[in-house]
């Protein structure tokens, strides 16, 4: 039986325990991480607002992972068990080849589509008519008219909100839009296209040197895949028939 | 029309640019309009609102496409956690289709299937593993930076999170045995950050210094003061940027557009009457939103169509009334209609036609347009005399002083008569909102960059348990594509043969 005394010893102790792991496991590497001098860098685009810099570091996050997880994927597909043997190498090399096309692709695609001129005319080709000089006039007319306002925006105060907008929306849409490009244009709709072909290449690669399998004669797969079992009776009695004929020996028939 | 180069140091309203001036499409100019025309334009109250960027912000907001809203969202929401889910979003409902309708492989379909359920296993494996692993070291990260554990590039003890804010109002009140509703709350919420931001403004103007709590330590730790003479510099410099945006579209924009309408009031006077007339008969006419928004169309299409024997300011003029739009509010259900809007746009046309109709010649329009524009450019200008002198005694003067700097601002508005566009701009608040601003994109990389390290660290974990869960969850759930049976079907197979084998039916 545990006393209360005894209980409120446990609890603190596991207390304790957890602020060592928080300090040490999290809050100290924390604090290392943003004394480290790269962060100089990165805090200034941050603070800049330079949304292609800001979205390079998520598909760079996204391509670095995928190229470590490329590696342990094939890896532990090769020698997963539980998959069966005539699909693992399909598996794995689909693995190894979807792997590097989606470090080559997303790459690509952001380097093409984060270009602010690409930006630019999309995001004007979308939005373009909120942020013109007629709606921006007519937005500003309908804000003098609501009840919280009812009077002259003045308009230093009005174009820099419509102005900060525009910069936000700008932004966001560019960082939307490289990551979507890259993430799922690139990695999910362009590379499973080219993967899958590919892997049937990159199966025959891994499998140059395998010896042909040599099946014993007990465990002979004679699983037919079109007719089930219990349906297969008829189809022996006809076989069986067929063999007869090939060597003239004259079935009998009557019961 | 185009105008290629401007030269904003010289404002001569005699010098005014000449091609600004309407050029008609049947290339005759009009004569003196001798229009009298009988419209009493009232215009709106020219009082003016007192009301904050933000707030403009917010309302113009409830203006723009709903999609911009969800777009904001995701602003402030930028990071790992986004990052995963974007791309998971891709490999769970993407990914699959593809691979399983995939015309160019050659392995069968069987196999094509059981590969493409991988791809939402591994989605949902990476939104467990690797993205929530972020918030609670995000929420570390809040808690740091608002205890001051960290150096003063990621400390925002002086402004402190809503939500900690909110968090600390909860407990004590929960300590006295208090329920806040949550109204009762926010403004709590908002009036001890109201609160402590004067603090810290008061203590920048007296002391001259931006001070940091630090944890655990009951001293105090300031910015450094050339960081904090930095921070005034970058704040007045963003005002100049403001202001001179300003003055190059008052140049670029607003007064070639202003001149080119008003000369085409004056070569046209009765063209462009009747059709003003018209389009307020149309308004006048219209009874709904959308009576009036098909009626416009159907002026503008015409218009368009007849392009040919149309002047080009006529269309310009149409599409300007088609694009004013009505506004809605589903919470209050306050409309505002379109035929106040657009009345509101054509009383403003027909006013303008009355005043500049009348003039005789273009250079006579053209001075008159530019006396009107030089009074807010010499406004712009002053601004910027202004803000230039203040940056430059901060740039010079090595023991100036925040307060020093904001006392002349304010004397210099006064003098040189510019408080309508510098009034809003008080340097020791803004250098606040801006630091606050700085720390928090701050504190946003640092957070990115832990997310990346963190569901890095983690990557092993996810691959390992994909590993695991994939063959269970296709033997499970699509045993026919595993090559392994239920053991219910199994049996009834099993079963079926042997009746079969025995010469029962089966």
């Amino acid at each position: 039986m545990i006393t209360p005394v005894g209980m409120n010893t446990i609890i603190s102790g596991v207390r304790k325990a957890g602020n060592t792991v928080l300090t040490y496991g999290v809050k100290k590497p924390l604090k290392a991480l943003s004394n480290a001098k790269f962060m100089n860098t990165i805090c200034d685009s941050y603070q800049k607002e330079k949304m292609n810099v800001i979205t390079g570091i998520g598909v760079g996050s996204i391509v670095l992972k995928d190229g470590y997880g490329c590696y342990l994927y094939v890896k532990q597909s090769l020698h997963n068990d539980k998959i069966p043997e005539d699909k693992r190498k399909f598996v794995a090399a689909l693995d190894l080849t979807n792997g590097g096309l989606m470090i080559l692709t997303q790459l690509g695609m952001f380097f093409t589509i984060s270009r602010p001129a690409i930006q630019k005319k999309m995001f004007n080709a979308l939005f373009g008519k909120t942020f013109s000089r007629a709606a921006k006039k007519s937005n500003m007319e309908i804000l003098s008219h609501m009840d919280k306002i009812n009077g002259k925006i003045p308009g230093k105060k009005y174009h820099t909100a419509y102005n900060q907008i525009e910069k936000d929306m700008n932004g966001v849409f560019g960082h939307l839009v490289g990551l979507a490009a890259s993430t799922i244009v690139a990695k999910r709709i362009i590379v499973p296209f080219i993967a899958t072909p590919l892997a049937d290449k990159a199966k025959a690669w891994m499998s140059r040197n395998d010896k042909p399998e040599t099946i014993h004669k007990d465990t002979k797969n004679t699983y037919n895949t079109y007719i089930a079992a219990a349906n297969l009776s008829e189809q022996a009695t006809h076989s069986s028939t067929k063999l007869l004929n090939k060597f003239g020996i004259k079935r009998n028939t009557a019961a | 029309m185009s105008v290629d180069k401007v030269n904003y140091n010289n404002i001569n309203p005699s010098n005014a640019l000449p091609k600004w001036q309407y050029v008609s499409r049947n290339s005759g100019r009009a004569g003196e309009s001798n229009i009298k025309n009988n419209f009493n334009f009232t215009g709106r109250a020219t009082q003016v609102a007192t009301v904050s960027v933000p707030e403009i912000k917010e309302l113009l907001m409830k203006l723009m496409p709903p999609i911009f809203r969800g777009m904001q969202k995701m602003k402030n929401s930028i990071g790992e956690f986004q990052n995963i889910v974007i791309n998971s979003i891709g490999t769970g409902l993407v990914a699959p289709v593809l691979i399983k309708y995939n015309f160019l492989s050659k392995t069968d379909e069987d196999t094509r299937t059981y590969t493409a359920w991988r791809q939402p296993v591994s989605a949902v494996l990476a939104v467990l593993t690797q993205a929530l692993i972020t918030l609670p070291f995000d929420y570390v990260i809040n808690k740091m930076v608002n205890n001051g554990e960290f150096g003063i590039k990621y400390n925002l003890t002086f402004a402190p999170d809503e939500k900690l804010l909110s968090q600390e109002i909860k407990k004590e009140y929960k300590a006295q045995n208090k329920r806040l509703s949550k109204s009762e709350l926010a403004a709590l919420v908002k009036e001890r950050k109201q609160k402590q931001f004067k603090e810290v403004v008061n203590t920048l103007l007296t002391e001259n210094k931006i001070n940091f709590s630090k944890y655990n330590d009951p001293n105090l730790v300031s910015l450094p003061p050339e960081e904090l003479k930095q921070l005034a510099i970058d704040t007045i410099q963003e005002e100049l940027k403001i202001e001179q945006s300003e003055l190059e579209k008052s140049y670029r924009v607003k007064t070639p557009s202003r001149i080119q309408r008003t000369d085409f009031f004056r070569t046209h006077p009765e063209e462009s009457l009747d059709f003003l007339k018209e389009v307020n008969s149309l308004i006048d006419s219209s009874t709904t939103d959308k009576d009036l928004k098909s009626k416009l169309r159907h002026k503008l299409k015409a218009l368009k169509k007849a392009e040919a024997n149309t002047e080009p300011e006529i269309i310009r003029m149409m599409q300007e009334i088609y694009d004013r739009h009505s506004y809605k509010d589903k919470k209050t259900k306050r409309h505002i209609p379109l035929k106040e809007i657009t009345k509101q746009k054509v009383l403003g046309m027909i006013a303008d036609h009355k005043t500049y109709s009348r003039f005789k010649t273009f250079a006579s329009l053209q001075r008159q347009i530019n006396e009107e524009g030089v009074k807010r450019v010499n406004e712009i200008d002053g601004a910027l005399e202004v803000l230039k002198a203040a940056k430059k005694s901060l740039e010079t003067n090595p023991n100036i002083t925040i307060n020093e700097v904001y006392e002349t601002i304010k004397r210099s508005i006064q003098e040189k008569g510019v408080k309508a566009r510098l009034e809003d701009f008080k340097l020791p608040e803004a250098m606040v909102k801006r630091l606050e601003k700085l720390v928090k994109s701050n504190v946003s990389a640092l957070k990115q960059m832990s997310g990346l390290v963190v569901s890095f660290a983690m990557l092993p974990v996810t691959c390992a348990l994909l590993n695991w869960t994939y063959p269970r969850f296709m033997d499970l759930v699509f045993p026919n594509l595993s090559n392994k049976k239920h053991d219910t079907e199994s049996s009834n197979l099993i079963e079926r043969a042997t009746k079969k084998a025995e010469g029962g039916n089966a």
